[in-house]
Order: structure tokens, then C-alpha cells, then sequence
């Protein structure tokens, strides 16, 4: 069974956490953990060339747009919408999530932030709109996905030109980060998402969504119906793993990876194994 | 032995070789010669199939060659080109072996076959076996080339201008051996060159061509006294009363001398070059040490041998000796008679009126 | 004399005492030596460093004799016998060792307070290395023949080898990077070797027949090389980009391939990638390897009475070899360097630690799969280099 995950450091955890509870069940796996950006990968799995990764419910918005409106912003309809229109469109199935809530955010160094008394995205829009210097770093996806930096804009009521970004390729939140924290090539501010262990570390802060435009991205693993059928007992082999799951141990986790450089096998294998999920 | 009959090659709409007719008898060292592109590298490619004519046919021993396939064809008749064409990464003991073991020789047949060949060649097989032909100078590679050509010991060995890329000595050293090769091993030969000299010095019977034709197929004395046609008098060139010279040797010329030994008393030399101009001096095996001369200076109160004139080896000359090289030495020491000398001993005299008067007789 | 006399003096004699060479050496060196920044200190691994100057990693009398030494190995270096130049490049490597074993020892010393803490080597270090490694390659020129040239380098490398075995440089960020990926990183020197050497080892296979067919047929020659050539035109990434479409394609019509391995993704684009770009240097010199046999040697082996196929295989084809042998080297170098790409495509390989360093934005697992990637490019070279100067010698005509 083919295993495969985003490119950025919580989707090798929880790749590697499936490809560990799958082994540890007698069920073999080959290892495409870390394969590209979400397109890439999400064209694998319809394609067939992966079986199973772990995906966000929040990404129903954009992969689908047969739904009503906001329902993305709660945790359990969106989980329900993408679920069923995934089933119904792609015969992929979503197992159980875990309740995190990784979602895009915009963060800046702590002492910009007060500085300039940035709290909230609203604070950092009259930022924009009264001149202030704005290098934001990130992804390509970020930048042009309509619910991404666009659904921001548009809520707050700021506009940033291509000059004020700089789009690095992949999705690694620990490079915009970085950027951000050491002012390189003029950044000042970085994309980064909830669950990142790396913000603390780095003295960055997260500016709040207060109008709460992002959706909710709660991570679960889609499987190929195919290959469930083959093996049903994934579904009860992965639940009490992600269920297990939340905000605080994903940030822990993402900052011994990013900060501490372990590789994220290690750290999901620790995890799995400290709470008795593999021997 | 081998016969050509009506042959013709001809490239797109230019006949290189038109309607050859001739017999090369069995032992026979026959030589193609004639200017460039007369068509003589053509034949002699056409008797191993390098080159298939386009009309007429070639026999050896009464079967077509073109019955035979090729390669079986020509791994019984040796091939030595100009360049040789050793094979550089092969050793000299392989290179030989190549023949023999294309023909499945076992390894101790094939072994004492190289060591016959080396002996015969005259090299030393514990110096040159192990060496690459990248180590030996252009003298000894050709040796080894011919060595190469005669390791499956075939009746018939076709040689194209071998010795045309090698300096005079050792171009001469080598036909010298294979002089003396062929009067050892008797193969039928067919030998490809330019040089008229050559020519000469080897060939049992000389076929000269001239734009793809045969003029004449004859021993070299008859081309040489060929005084009719025009070409071959004018290729084998003016010098062709001197060209005989190189078939004709001091052995067949030798004539009785007149000596004394350096025991003999001194009346005894006295009495002697009364009625001589000058006499060949001996010691007592009969070696020739020195020759003296009727001079009236000459006090015969002195013991013989402080008299003599003892720089004798610029004049001697050895009975295999070929006339014109006699002449020669004649002519650059300014005498008129030599002494032929035999593994030191003297066994007779030549003298320049012998050379020349002979000349009109043969 | 004044003083500005004896300067003069000095330096003339410096001069002549030393060749371009050797300065080009030493000024390097001294580049590395009193550059700001021998390691870079950072808090954890994904934070801005502070640079550290030499001096704060050892002492200043130590800095003293290491000034010595280099100096005293440059003046060893000049008499080119083989005791004096492998006494040289051992002075150099036990320099080198020290200095990596004293940062392995301020890093052990800080990771100790600091869990997350990272020492990495930065480029004063990198231009001492590169300066001794000139150096090396123009001291080991002076000697022929491999088994000096093997004992000079083992004289060289192994004081750093047996500093790393040992462990002493364990807690420097390279290191650390190196011991949390280590059953990943021979798991993917190997496949770097499969898909690289795998591909040229196609590129022979398939290449050899075709070079020696196309030797008969001019015109043909002539498109083939033109192909190839325009194959080699196009970059890498591209070309792995773009073989992913036909073959994900195959791999939908007939799903059972994707038992075998066979995929869009992975090793066999790659691998079909670094087959193509193979071909033109192994099939050009086959060619003309088998051009250039001496049309006299051909002609003998012919009148001889070899056949075809043995004057092809056993005159031309081992005629050809050191011309063979040298495209072989030229592919391989090529292979290694460009299987370090196929990572992107996710044909593993050292290139996945390249990726995953620069998406992680974490400098020594960048060079975690640069490093060896050099290293094995450049044995390559070499191996394959002393075995065409081998058969070099055993086919030449002339003595060389």
C-alpha cells in the first residue's frame, strides 16, 4: 500500500505515523511520504499512484465547490461535506480526523508586531492601507489560492502587490519563517500555519483572524475505497490515533522536527510508542 | 601454383586490372612491380580475397579460391603489409599465435612453433615474447610481422611493399633474411614493391605491370636485358648493367692467389715479389692478416711482419658477397683487386676485370 | 639594509622560494584561517547564527603553530620525492583533523547546555579545505603509477577519517544531521549508486550496439549524433517533468505495473532520464574509439583470416577501450551529479536531503547530500581515470 504525504513537516509526521500503525497491523507499505505540494499529491491518489495521505478538511473549499457557503468554517460539517462529495466524485474516503486546527496564518516578528501595536489581521490591514512596508514570505498556493491570501484580502479590505511577496516553491512554513525572523532579502513577514513549533522558537507572532475567514483545517487520512475494501480494519487501526491528536502535541511535534532537526520517523514513532498505539 | 587467368577488377567505370594471365610456380618468389597504381597491391589482394575480381578467375593448386571462404582461405596463406599491423595490445608471443590459434593449434604445438619462428627470425625469445610492439623499433616489428605470417607454416606468403616504411640498413638486413629464409623454407612467395633494386635482389622470376597490364613476367636478367620495350627499359633504368651486378656473386668469381706466411723467411718473401706486384700475407692457419707489396722501399732486412700492410678488413670481402656491392668497395678504396675472405681464412682473389669482362657474358 | 630594503629582500625571496601555485595555496588558506566565520553558532536549527572566528574555537599559540605548520608542509611540498610529499599532506591532514576535532569539541561543549543548540562548520573551514584539497591535487600530480598516488591520499584523508570515526566531530550540525538520518542515508547512497550507475550501465548496454552499427553508415551517424546531442540540450528537472506524463499514463491503462515499481513517479522516469542524457558520450565514443583503430591493424587481422565479429570484438573494441573508458567516465560523473535532482520526482537518492534541507531551511542536511554526492563524483572520476590510463597503456602503438 502506497503511503504518501505533503511536502511540509506535519504532513511526514502524520504520513510516517500511518506508515508505522500500518506496519505495525502486517500491512505492507511503500513509502511516498514527502512527495510534493497538495496538487501533486492529490493528483497521485485520484490518479492511483498513492493510497492513502493524510489531507485538511478545509481543503473540501477548494477542491470542490459544490457546497453551501461557510459550512467549511465548522469543524464537523466541513469534515461532513468533503467527506461525502470526496466519496461521491473520487470514491476516496476520509477516516476519523483529529481535532487540530491547522490552519493558514500570517505571522511577524514579535517586536514589529508591537512596534506597530499589530494584533489582528484588521490591525495589519490599516498597516497595509496607511504604506507600511510589507515583504510577505510564501507559497505559491498561498498566494494565489481564493481561499487563501486572497479570501483575506478581501476581508479585511487590504491589497498586497507581487512586490510585497516573495513566493518560494514548496510549502515549508519553516523557510517563510526563517525569512521572516532574520529579515532576509527584506522580509518581514512570513506564512505560517497554526500547529508550527518553529513560531515561538523564532519570536514570531501569529496575527489573529479574528473575522475567522480561514476555514477549518482539521487533518485526517483519505484512503482509495479500493484499497479499503482490501483492508477495512484501517479504519479502526488509525481512529484512536488521530483522535488522540490536538493543536498543542502537533506544535510540540512540528518544533522537534523543524527546531531540534529530528527526523519526523523518529518523532512519530516516539509519540506512537509512548502512548502505547505500537510496541 | 597459383594461376591467374583472364583476371580484371574494375571500380565503377575504371579497370584497375585488366585481363591478367599468368602462373606462379610452387617455391617460386615471384614480384609484382611497376609505378603507382599499376594495379599490383590489386592482384596480389586478389590471391587472399581481400579483393574479389570482377571478371576471370584464380586458382591455387587447380581449386578456385572462391570456393573456399574467405577467412578459412586466408588463415593458409601468410599476409605482411607495410605497417605491419601488429596488434598493440597483444604481446609478440600472442601476435604470433594469432594464425594457430584461429586454426585450434593446441597450446604446446603453438608454443614451440613461436620458438622455431624466433630462432629463425633471429631474435632472442626471452628478451622480445613478453614485449608490446610498442616497445620494438621498426625493424623488429616487421620481423615479427613476418614471423606472424609464417606461424601456421602456409604454402603461400603475399607480401605487400613490407620493408617501404623502413630505413636502408635495416630494409637491406631484412631481405637478407628473407634471402636466406626462403633458401630455408621454400615458400611460394608473392612480394609486392616499387624498388627496381628490390626486385632484383629477391625475385626468382619479376612480373612488371604497368596500368593494369602485364608487360612481362621473367627472371630479372632477362628484364634487365630487355632491350625492346621501351617501359621496362626505362623503369628498370639506365643503371640496369649495375642492377645485374646485385645478382651475381663473388663466389662464382673467385680466382686463385698469390701468398706468403708471416713464418716464411724473409728471402723466401723476396724471391716471391720478384715475380709478383704484390702478395696476400697468411699465418700459419691460413688467416689473412695483412698483404705486402714489390716497393723498392722495402728493406726485407726488417722482420716480415712489420712490413705489412695490415688494414685488410676495408678491402675483404666474403663469398656471398653480391658483385656490385665487391665493385663498390673497389671503387671507394681505389684498387682493382680484393681478397675473399671466409671466416677470417682466404680462399681466393676478385679483381675488376673479372666484374667487368663478366658482365658482357652473362 | 633598512627595513624597507630587507622587505623588498623578503619578498623577492618569498617569491622565488614559492611557485603560483603554492601561493594560490597559502592565500586561500590564510583566507580560511583568519576569516570571521570558522563555525556559525545558532540557538537551534532553524535560527539566524552568530559567526566565530577561528581563534574562539582554539587557542592563539595554537593558531601560532598551525601557521607553522602549513608553512613547514608548503617547503616538505617542494622536494617532490615521495617521503617528503606524503610527510606534507600528513602535516596538512593532522592539521585539518585538529581543526575539526576542536570544533567537534566546542560544539560538544555547548550542545551540552543546550539540547537544540547547533554548531556548524561555515566557510572559513570550507576555504581551508578546499585549500589543502588544491593543494593535494597539485602536489599528487608529480607522481605516476596508482599505488603512490593511493598511499599520498591515504597519507592526506585518513587523520580527518579516523577524527570522524572516532566520534570527535559528532556534535557538529553536519554530524548531528547525519546521525538522526543515518539508516535513511545509506539507504540512499545505495540508490544514488543504483540509479546512477544503473543508468549508464543501460546506456552501455543498449549504446554499444548502435555505436558500432552507425560506424558503417555515415548518414545515420550523423541524425543519431544530432539526436543525442539535442537530448542533451534539456535540463534535467524538465526532462524528469516531462517523462512523469507518458509513463503516469501507462501506469493508468495498465494498473498491474505499478506492482513492478513502475510509476510516474520515481526511479524509472529518472532512470530513463539519466539513461538519455548517458547515451551521447557513450555512444560518440564508442564510435570514435572504434574509428580510430588503425586501419592497418584492421587490415592484417583481416588477410590473417579473422572474421567479422573477432576483429570486432577482439581487436576493435579492446583497441577502443581507453577512448570507451573515458566516456564511460564522463557519463558516470554526469549520472551522480544529475541523480542528485531526481530526488524532486522522488527517485531518492542524496538528493532528498538537498530538498529537505532547503525546504526545512536547514543548511548541513543541504550539504548532508551535497557532500557525498561531491565525493562519490569525484571517485568515480578517479577510478574510472587510472583505468583508462591502464588501458591506455596495454593498446598503444607508440610508447608513451
Amino acid at each position: 500500500m502506497v503511503v504518501g504525504s505533503k511536502i511540509d513537516t506535519e504532513g511526514s509526521l502524520l504520513g510516517n505515523m500511518i506508515m508505522l500503525m500500518l506496519e505495525e497491523n502486517d500491512i505492507p507499505t511503500v513509502n511516498k511520504i514527502q512527495l510534493g505540494p497538495t496538487n501533486i499529491v492529490r493528483n497521485a491518489i485520484k490518479t492511483g499512484q498513492i493510497d492513502i495521505y493524510p489531507e485538511y478538511t478545509g481543503n473540501g473549499a477548494f477542491f470542490f465547490d459544490n457546497f453551501k457557503k461557510g459550512v467549511f468554517k465548522d469543524f464537523q460539517k466541513g469534515y461532513e461535506t468533503v467527506k461525502s462529495l470526496d466519496y461521491k466524485e473520487n470514491k476516496i474516503v476520509w477516516l476519523t480526523p483529529a481535532d487540530a486546527n491547522n490552519t493558514w496564518a500570517i505571522a511577524t516578528r514579535k517586536e514589529l508586531a508591537e512596534k506597530h501595536s499589530l494584533k489582528t489581521l484588521e490591525d495589519f490591514a490599516g498597516y497595509v492601507n496607511n504604506g507600511g512596508y510589507v515583504k510577505l514570505a510564501c507559497s505559491e498556493e498561498f498566494a494565489t489560492r481564493q481561499d487563501a491570501l486572497p479570501a483575506f484580502m478581501e476581508a479585511y479590505g487590504f491589497k498586497l502587490k507581487d512586490k510585497n511577496l516573495l513566493i518560494l516553491s514548496g510549502g515549508n512554513t519553516a523557510q517563510t519563517e526563517k525569512a521572516a525572523a532574520q529579515k532576509t532579502s527584506g522580509v518581514n513577514f512570513a506564512m505560517a500555519y497554526g500547529t508550527d513549533g518553529a513560531l515561538a522558537a523564532l519570536n514570531l507572532v501569529v496575527l489573529e483572524d479574528t473575522k475567522n475567514v480561514q476555514p477549518v483545517y482539521a487533518p485526517a487520512p483519505i484512503i482509495r475505497e479500493e484499497i479499503l475494501n482490501r483492508y477495512p480494519e484501517i479504519e479502526k487501526i488509525l481512529k484512536p490515533v488521530f483522535e488522540s491528536l490536538n493543536l498543542e502535541k502537533l506544535q510540540k511535534m512540528n518544533s522537534k522536527i523543524a527546531i531540534g532537526g529530528i527526523p519526523a520517523e523518529v518523532v512519530a514513532e516516539n509519540y506512537l510508542k509512548s502512548n502505547g498505539f505500537i510496541d | 601454383m597459383i594461376k591467374f587467368e583472364n583476371v580484371s577488377k574494375a571500380y565503377d567505370e575504371s579497370k584497375v586490372v585488366k585481363n591478367l594471365s599468368f602462373n606462379i610456380n610452387k617455391g617460386e618468389f615471384c614480384v609484382l612491380i611497376g609505378p603507382s597504381g599499376c594495379g599490383k597491391s590489386t592482384t596480389l589482394k586478389m590471391i587472399n580475397r581481400l579483393v574479389e575480381p570482377t571478371e576471370g578467375t584464380i586458382t591455387i593448386e587447380g581449386k578456385n579460391v572462391r570456393d573456399f571462404k574467405p577467412e578459412i582461405l586466408r588463415r593458409r596463406i601468410g599476409y605482411v603489409i607495410q605497417n605491419i599491423g601488429l596488434f598493440p595490445h597483444l604481446s609478440v608471443k600472442e601476435n604470433i599465435s594469432v594464425v594457430p590459434k584461429l586454426l585450434k593449434w593446441d597450446k604446446n604445438r603453438i608454443d614451440e612453433r613461436v620458438s622455431e619462428l624466433m630462432q629463425l627470425m633471429g631474435m632472442q625469445e626471452s628478451l622480445f615474447l613478453n614485449k608490446h610492439p610498442s616497445e620494438l623499433s621498426g625493424g623488429q616489428a616487421q620481423r615479427i610481422g613476418v614471423a606472424r605470417a609464417l606461424a601456421a607454416d602456409p604454402d603461400i606468403v603475399l607480401m605487400d611493399e613490407p620493408f617501404g616504411a623502413l630505413d636502408p640498413i635495416t630494409k637491406s638486413g631484412l631481405q637478407n633474411e628473407i634471402l636466406r629464409l626462403q633458401r630455408k623454407v621454400q615458400k611460394t612467395v608473392v612480394f609486392v614493391t616499387h624498388d627496381i633494386d628490390e626486385a632484383v635482389k629477391l625475385a626468382d622470376r619479376i612480373a612488371v605491370m604497368n596500368e593494369g597490364r602485364l608487360v612481362a613476367y621473367d627472371r630479372p636478367e632477362s628484364i634487365l636485358n630487355n632491350k625492346e620495350n621501351e617501359f621496362i627499359k626505362k623503369f628498370v633504368g639506365f643503371d640496369r648493367a649495375l642492377k645485374k651486378l646485385t645478382r651475381m656473386y663473388v663466389e662464382d668469381f673467385i680466382k686463385p692467389y698469390q701468398s706468403v706466411k708471416i713464418s716464411d723467411s724473409s728471402e723466401f718473401v723476396k724471391r716471391k715479389l720478384e715475380s709478383e706486384i704484390f702478395v696476400w700475407v697468411l699465418d700459419d692457419n691460413g688467416n689473412l692478416k695483412g698483404w705486402l707489396n714489390n716497393d723498392d722501399s722495402t728493406d726485407f732486412a726488417e722482420h716480415i711482419e712489420s712490413l705489412i700492410v695490415k688494414n685488410i678488413e676495408i678491402f675483404q670481402v666474403s663469398p656471398d658477397c653480391s658483385l656490385k656491392d665487391a665493385l663498390s668497395v673497389m671503387m671507394s678504396e681505389n684498387v682493382v683487386t680484393l681478397p675473399v675472405v671466409d671466416n677470417g681464412r682466404l680462399i681466393g682473389e676478385i679483381r675488376l676485370s673479372d666484374i667487368v669482362g663478366n658482365e658482357k657474358n652473362s | 639594509m633598512d627595513l624597507s630594503t630587507n622587505k623588498a629582500y623578503a619578498g623577492l625571496v618569498f617569491r622565488r622560494l614559492l611557485d603560483k601555485n603554492e601561493i594560490i595555496f597559502l592565500f586561500l588558506f590564510a583566507l580560511g584561517l583568519f576569516s570571521s566565520s570558522f563555525i556559525v553558532e545558532k540557538p537551534n536549527r532553524l535560527a539566524g547564527g552568530t559567526p566565530l572566528a577561528l581563534d574562539s574555537v582554539i587557542s592563539g599559540t595554537s593558531m601560532f603553530v598551525a601557521v607553522t605548520i602549513v608553512l613547514i608542509a608548503v617547503l616538505l611540498s617542494k622536494e617532490k620525492t615521495f617521503v617528503f610529499t606524503s610527510l606534507s599532506f600528513l602535516f596538512l591532514g593532522l592539521l585539518l583533523s585538529f581543526f575539526l576535532w576542536q570544533a567537534g569539541d566546542y560544539a560538544a561543549g555547548v550542545t551540552s547546555q543546550n539540547d537544540y543548540a547547533r554548531i556548524s562548520l561555515s566557510y572559513g573551514f570550507w576555504f581551508i579545505l578546499g585549500a589543502c584539497y588544491f593543494f593535494y591535487i597539485y602536489n599528487i600530480n608529480f607522481f605516476s603509477g596508482a599505488f603512490y598516488r593511493f598511499l599520498l591520499s591515504v597519507s592526506f584523508f585518513l587523520p580527518l577519517i579516523v577524527v570522524l570515526a572516532t566520534g570527535f566531530a559528532d556534535k557538529l550540525s553536519l554530524l548531528i544531521e547525519f546521525y538522526y538520518n543515518q539508516d535513511r542515508f545509506f539507504k540512499e547512497v545505495l540508490n544514488h549508486f543504483k540509479i546512477a550507475y544503473g543508468a549508464v550501465a543501460l546506456a552501455v548496454v543498449t549504446g554499444f550496439p548502435v555505436a558500432v552499427f552507425i560506424t558503417r553508415n555515415k548518414k545515420l551517424s550523423e541524425k543519431v549524433f544530432n539526436v543525442l546531442g539535442i537530448l542533451q540540450t534539456i535540463p534535467s528537472i524538465a526532462l524528469f517533468g516531462f517523462l512523469m506524463i507518458p509513463l503516469a499514463f501507462i501506469v493508468n491503462i495498465f494498473p498491474v505495473l505499478g506492482k513492478f515499481g513502475i510509476s510516474g513517479i520515481g526511479w524509472l522516469p529518472a532512470v530513463i532520464a539519466l539513461y538519455l542524457y548517458s547515451l551521447l558520450p557513450v555512444v560518440i565514443n564508442v564510435f570514435t574509439g572504434i574509428k580510430n583503430v588503425s586501419s592497418d591493424v584492421v587490415e592484417a587481422a583481416r588477410g590473417m583470416g579473422m572474421g567479422k565479429y573477432q576483429i570486432l570484438f577482439r581487436i576493435k573494441i579492446l583497441l577502443s577501450l581507453p577512448i570507451v573508458l573515458n566516456g564511460i567516465r564522463v557519463a558516470l560523473v554526469q549520472s551522480v551529479g544529475n541523480t542528485a535532482v531526481a530526488a524532486l520526482i522522488g527517485a531518492g537518492g542524496l538528493g532528498v536531503f538537498i530538498f529537505q534541507g532547503l525546504g526545512q531551511s536547514a543548511p548541513d542536511l543541504i550539504l548532508l547530500g551535497a557532500i557525498p554526492t561531491i565525493i562519490i563524483a569525484v571517485l568515480t572520476d578517479s577510478v574510472m581515470q587510472i583505468l583508462a590510463d591502464y588501458t591506455k597503456k596495454k593498446t598503444a602503438y607508440d610508447k608513451i
